[in-house]
């Protein structure tokens, strides 16, 4: 059982949260200076003060001041998330996209785009935060049982609806070449063209998903005990799964809203958090998710940037090609 | 040498860098009912697994009439060698009768269709047990005592002299162990099998066992008849309980009374 | 981490007695592989039947078997038939590949995406499609591309002492990486190169040749009678690794011997349709629902099944659609998914986790 008071292990853990603190502000300045033209830091300094006015400052304040702070609050939502599914399923492999919540968000997207002829991913954002509430509520529907969420049901049903509306948002996407061509792009997931408007619209939710997390650890502490137990320990199971439910559909509705579908940052940053810090405590671990998160995004990101520049490759492929070996060395440590 | 004598010579066994059991040195005579005892954690289920050869030696050999087990083909031993695990995996809604019939298996070629001898082993190992009635039950559905009596079916149909259960009466009430233990008993007493079980209750072991090993630490603490090995001192030293070895009033083996402790205990008189 | 692999079954119908052949006691089996026979039997007269030139259905099915009039024999056997068979074929290994699959893990979301399988078929299949070959090309591709996967899957999955767990992780880095890798390149191509690209990874079954479905589907019945022969130690796998051990069986051994039989079956299937998931992870499930635990029947009947949903959503696909040329993988999914979902609800007994 994790230490009941709070202040002690937390503070065990302090050098570490500074340490990561740190690594993520490495990245956010890494973020601001690199891309297809190089900026130096200084001037970075100097356009985020604003002494400076030239091309490369308007570059860091115009363009890479906005895409970090996306990326930021994008890797914070998928990185908790992913830590509270994780939590209500009591399964390690559970992500936010397998509730259905990608899938749901790209159909409506291209549909929006084939029937309304939409450009451009802030058009995107309701469409895309509609599609995937609606996919992951319909998915915890169909999980429901006696009241409360069947595991399996829900991994099964989700996976499911992703099959479903992956194909129809195929069968769209063929329908029509010019959606194709539009949507392939937001369908990988980027943080490019996403200007700060892009996140105003889902910052409420965002914000709640992430005080309901935060306020959820104790119970999600119990829960990993067995419902059962939980239940002894006065934690009112079904409820908790699903007000987390809800937590993670709001938080990860709106980091695919806003960037598209992003594989692995929702199913790696707890794994991360969970091995550097040793701590299956949630208390430790929803806020580590908030710092790993946007580190990993971030990471992926700058490396899109530098890996074919002068263009660049979307972040959704990154992550995804750099989940693939964490996944694997996640195998590795598993025992027996 | 008896037939069917299971024994180990010098025998390491380990999980990963942890040494479980140490240079044990252990002979289990053939054609008597033997029991494992110990604290928990001593080794016992350890020593199953490597006595049935889920787990490998990392040093010193395990043998049956003196032949290696780890040379044999893994189905040669399988005819001679049937474990009860500790906490079998039920498939899911398997029937009794379906999950007797795979004990039939090491008996069984590669494309030979089910025969005439298979079914009959597998009737005689439903009656011996008495599930009879219950064949095409699935097994997740039966009491424990019933699931338990099933699984020792299938080891039954698998016909073999030895027969080896893991902690068979642990999780069962009372009837259901004393069931069991006179199952296991029957069956030794009417086919001369070899019988190794493990189990906690020292009173039990004494009464069904011709031979007790008591293990402590990985290390052999005591071996032979119960009568001549299970004392107050064994106990003592074993698993740390002051205690009374009495003869049973039943059936004169050892019986094991631990001396009262908390205040509510205090005996009446000396 | 337990909970990942070993997860719960819903329960079929209560006294199911597997399919023993002796006192079957109400066995479903029977009575649902019938009704699945019928169902396909109806499915080929359609197939056969229908097309540009509309023939009547009884000269159809002869012309099938090489009987009646050249012109119908012609058009029946070199046009129709292979996509038919092509979906049969490949409907019932995607099945079987799927139902061996979710035995093997235990787990009911297991099937060769699991694996990196179908990732790895999209991925070959693609590839094939930048270096610019043609259409003959594909299919080798696809089957070079599962079978790539498999062996990435050996490389950092497979160690003695196999953990289940581990190749799960692993298969899913695997599908992970080689997917990431397609959607690479159908972000890169050429929107008609693109449209190729996304058209086969939603699965198709348009002109296949005989040569292809003599040498994948020839090859995926070898595989299906390989499954049969070794149902026995899959049901002995099922006991557990102490039981099994104990009964002689060398689980290391057997597992991989499964294992492969299961991603070979995958792959080919992907060779002549593309990866169409749906089928293998969901017709083991329906095939539950329907006749209960898993034995050597229901094995069986998963291939019926899935030969059965291929090829009717093949049908739906070609003429009951108002957009044509729609992939076979949109419609299996879309006719399947309400099925399972309903299916699901539908079963009131509580969902028991097997005994540990």
């Amino acid at each position: 059982m994790p230490d009941p008071r709070p202040a002690a292990h937390v503070l065990r853990r302090v050098p570490l949260f500074v340490a990561g603190l740190g690594a993520l502000a490495v990245c956010a300045a890494l973020s601001l200076a690199l891309g297809a033209r190089s900026v130096p830091l200084s001037t970075v300094w100097e356009a985020l003060t604003g002494a400076a006015h030239g091309p490369d400052a308007l570059v860091v304040t115009g363009l890479r001041v906005p895409r970090t702070v996306v990326a930021l609050a994008v890797g914070a939502a998928l990185g908790v998330a992913g830590a509270v599914v994780q939590g209500i399923t009591r399964n390690p492999l559970a992500s936010p996209t397998t509730l259905g919540i990608n899938a749901g968000a790209g159909f409506a997207v291209v549909t929006a785009i084939y029937a309304l002829h939409l450009t451009r991913p802030v058009q995107y954002v309701w469409f895309a935060f509609a599609g995937a509430a609606a996919a992951a509520l319909f998915a915890q529907a169909l999980a429901r049982r006696a009241g409360d969420l069947d595991p399996v049901r829900l991994a099964l049903g989700g996976t499911v609806l992703q099959l479903v509306l992956l194909s129809w948002t195929s069968t769209v996407m063929l329908a029509s070449k010019r959606s194709l061509d539009e949507a392939r792009f937001w369908l990988a997931g980027s943080l490019a063209e996403r200007p700060l408007s892009v996140l105003y619209p889902v910052l409420p939710t965002l914000v709640i998903g992430l005080v309901v997390a935060l306020a959820l650890t104790p119970a999600l502490n119990a829960l990993a005990l067995g419902d059962d137990s939980a239940q002894a320990l006065g934690v009112p199971v079904s409820r908790i799964r699903t007000v987390g439910g809800l937590a993670v559909v709001l938080l990860a509705a709106s980091a695919v809203a806003v960037a598209g579908p992003l594989a692995f940052i929702g199913l790696a940053a707890p794994h991360l958090v969970r091995q550097l810090l040793r701590t299956s405590d949630h208390r430790v671990l929803v806020p580590g998710c908030l710092i790993a998160g946007p580190l990993l995004l971030l990471a992926a990101d700058i490396l899109g940037r530098l890996v074919i520049r002068p263009s660049e490759l979307q972040v959704g492929i990154i992550s995804a090609f750099l989940g693939a070996p964490l996944l694997a060395l996640l195998a590795r440590k598993v025992a027996r | 040498m008896t037939a069917n004598q299971l024994s180990t010579h010098g025998l390491d066994l380990r999980y990963g860098d942890r040494l479980i059991v140490g240079g044990l040195d252990l002979v289990l005579p053939g054609g008597a009912v033997t029991a494992v005892v110990g604290p928990n954690a001593c080794g016992k289920s350890t020593l199953l697994r490597g006595l049935t050869r889920l787990l490998a030696p990392a040093a010193g050999t395990v043998a049956l009439d003196g032949a290696d087990i780890h040379r044999m083909p893994a189905r040669a031993l399988a005819l001679r060698m049937g474990l009860l695990p500790q906490q079998p995996v039920t498939p899911d809604a398997i029937t009794v009768e379906a999950l007797v019939r795979l004990g039939r298996y090491p008996h069984q070629r590669l494309l030979s269709p089910w025969s005439a001898a298979d079914q009959q082993a597998v009737e005689e190992a439903l009656r011996r047990t008495g599930t009879e009635e219950l064949r095409h039950q699935p097994v997740d559905q039966l009491s424990g005592g019933q699931r338990q009596r099933a699984w020792i079916a299938l080891a039954l149909a698998q016909d073999t002299d030895l027969l080896l259960l893991d902690e068979p009466t642990t999780f069962l009430d009372l009837r259901h162990q004393l069931d069991v233990l006179d199952l296991v008993a029957a069956l030794h007493s009417e086919a001369g099998r070899t019988v190794v079980m493990v189990l906690h209750d020292l009173g039990q072991a004494a009464r069904y066992a011709d031979h007790l090993v008591v293990l402590k630490d990985g290390q052999l603490a005591a071996a032979g008849a119960p009568a001549d090995v299970l004392d107050a001192e064994l106990v003592k030293s074993v698993f740390d309980v002051d205690c009374r070895v009495i003869p049973d009033p039943e059936t004169g083996t050892p019986l094991v009374v631990p001396k009262g402790r908390a205040k509510r205990h205090t005996a009446v008189s000396a | 981490m337990n909970d990942v692999v070993r997860s719960a079954k819903p329960l079929g119908s209560p006294t199911q007695d597997p399919a023993t052949g002796r006192k079957a006691e109400r066995s479903r089996i029977p009575l649902v592989a019938l009704a699945g026979l019928v169902v396909l039997c109806a499915l080929v007269t359609v197939s056969v039947a229908n097309g540009e030139i509309p023939l009547p259905p009884v000269e159809a099915v002869k012309g099938l078997f090489g009987a009646g009039e050249p012109g119908t024999v012609l058009v029946v056997q070199e046009f129709r038939a292979p996509r038919m068979v092509a979906a049969i074929v490949a409907g019932a290994g995607l099945a079987v590949g799927g139902a061996l699959l979710q035995r093997l893990f235990r787990n009911p979301l297991a099937s060769p995406d699991v694996m990196g399988v179908t990732g790895g078929a999209s991925f070959g299949a693609v590839a094939m499609l930048a270096a610019g070959a043609s259409q003959v090309m594909m299919p080798l591709a696809a089957l070079g591309g599962g079978l790539l996967a498999a062996v990435l899957l050996g490389v950092f999955g497979w160690r003695s002492g196999t953990s289940v767990t581990r190749l799960v992780l692993v298969g899913l880095a695997v599908q992970a990486g080689l997917s990431a890798a397609v959607s690479f390149m159908v972000v890169s191509f050429p929107t008609e190169l693109a449209g190729s690209a996304l058209q086969w990874t939603t699965g198709s079954v348009y002109g296949r040749t005989w040569t292809e479905v003599w040498s994948a589907g020839g090859a995926v019945v070898v595989g299906l009678v390989l499954a049969f022969v070794l149902h026995r130690r899959l049901a002995v796998l099922d006991l557990g690794d102490d039981s099994a051990g104990t009964l002689g069986l060398n689980t290391h051994t057997a597992r991989l011997q499964i294992l492969v039989i299961a991603i070979v079956l995958a792959s080919l299937a992907a060779a002549l349709t593309g990866p169409v998931a749906f089928v293998a992870l969901a017709v083991p499930h329906m095939v539950r629902f329907l006749a209960g635990p898993p034995t050597a029947g229901t094995l069986a009947l998963s291939a019926l099944a899935g030969a059965v949903l291929l090829l009717a959503s093949d049908l739906v696909a070609q003429y009951l659609l108002p957009v044509s040329g729609l992939p076979v993988g949109v419609v299996t999914a879309t006719l399947g998914a309400p099925w399972l979902l309903v299916l699901m609800i539908r079963q009131s007994s509580s969902v028991n986790r097997s005994v540990r």
